[in-house]
């Protein structure tokens, strides 16, 4: 697995570009273009930069945890491949998008102001980042969920117990990070 | 002046992982550096950016305020903490003891996967009552959802796809 800085730094600006609404748009698309089962040796050699399925978990798992925008966490399967060094490409990848691209925006947002298209437009990848999530959403349980009853049951209790409260009382995502450990210690495996 | 403006996000910015639009409106309304009202432009112009929210934010304002040299310190300093926080912990997990102790209980991680999923389903629930203009493109969200869930389309595809088709279908179905 030679990969290279340049192709994690790329790997970041070309995900950053698209993760539009939701923190979370970045781990979807990254799961989809990056992460594959590390026994899988085919998939391995077909992409330029590839983490393994279990790092990508653990990572994602860790994401609430830590401030900032998700790539910092992500940063971290950067750092299997090239240490620290790998982790400053992920990292500088994300932030290219956003530095090349403001200032030109930015003057252009004067003239094109309140053009009906554009948030229309808008509305439109709305619908696909909302997609993008749930479907994401689905492939994490999918993965997860246990196979005994009893498991399943204890999960989808403690699944949606933080939702409501994360939802309604807005719940810090760290505590809900924390209890969802702890609960998962306790009662699943 | 713009130095330390910039730099003052260091301190500040490196809380919450999500929502933390609602601190950066501290700063607002605590420094006096922007309006409301320019606020809210930011906020229209960062979702608009290609790129994660909040980085898009931090940097619009930091442009706005210091031109380039602010673009670059304002993003520096937001993401310096949690990045520093990011190398800590990779390189602990990288050591024998987390890193063993998480793959031995693997009941811990996916207690935490779980916490994430309801977060992430807390985050597809305020963005479509915030940006779906009405209730019944739920149904397309969820329609799009099981067809991406069978089928790996490439992202940039869907995205790009959705928005224009949004367009055209508006067009097409009433007087622009």
């Amino acid at each position: 697995m030679a990969t290279s800085l340049l192709h994690l730094y790329w790997l970041a600006a070309k995900i950053s570009l698209f993760s539009f609404g939701g923190i979370y748009s970045f781990w979807a698309i990254l799961n989809g273009e990056a992460v594959v089962a590390c026994q899988d040796a085919a998939a391995v050699v077909s992409k330029a930069v590839t983490f393994c399925r279990g790092d990508y978990e653990l990572v994602l798992a860790l994401s609430p945890v830590v401030p900032g925008p998700q790539v910092n966490v992500a940063a971290i399967l950067g750092y299997r491949e090239h240490g620290i060094a790998g982790m400053l490409a992920l990292l500088l990848g994300l932030l290219t998008p956003v530095a090349l691209l403001s200032p030109p925006m930015f003057l252009l947002y004067r003239k094109y102001r309140g053009r009906i298209w554009i948030e229309r437009f808008f509305r439109g990848t709305s619908i696909a980042v909302a997609a993008i999530l749930i479907a994401f959403l689905g492939a994490i349980l999918l993965r997860i969920l246990p196979g005994s009853t009893r498991d399943l049951v204890i999960a989808l209790v403690l699944f949606t117990a933080i939702f409501i409260l994360s939802y309604t009382q807005r719940l810090s995502p760290v505590l809900a990070v924390a209890v969802g450990a702890l609960a998962g210690l306790v009662f699943l495996q | 002046m713009r130095l330390f403006g910039a730099f003052v996000r260091i301190g500040l910015f490196s809380f919450s992982a999500a929502a933390s639009a609602l601190i950066m409106e501290w700063i607002v309304d605590r420094r006096q550096w922007l309006t409301t009202e320019e606020f809210r432009d930011k906020l229209s112009l960062a979702a608009i950016i290609p790129g994660p929210f909040h980085v898009n934010l931090v940097g619009l304002i930091g442009y706005a305020l210091g031109g380039y040299l602010g673009l670059l310190l304002s993003l520096i300093g937001f993401v310096l903490p949690g990045f520093v926080l990011a190398v800590v912990l990779a390189v602990t997990l990288s050591s024998d003891t987390l890193g063993r102790f998480l793959v031995e209980n693997p009941g811990a991680v996916k207690g935490m996967l779980l916490a994430v999923g309801a977060l992430l389903l807390n985050v597809v629930v305020r963005i479509g009552r915030f940006a779906l203009p009405a209730p019944s493109y739920w149904a397309w969200v969820a329609g799009l959802s099981v067809v991406l869930l069978v089928k790996n389309v490439h992202f940039a595809l869907v995205i790009l796809g959705a928005g224009l088709l949004h367009v055209l279908y508006l067009r097409a179905t009433r007087a622009y």
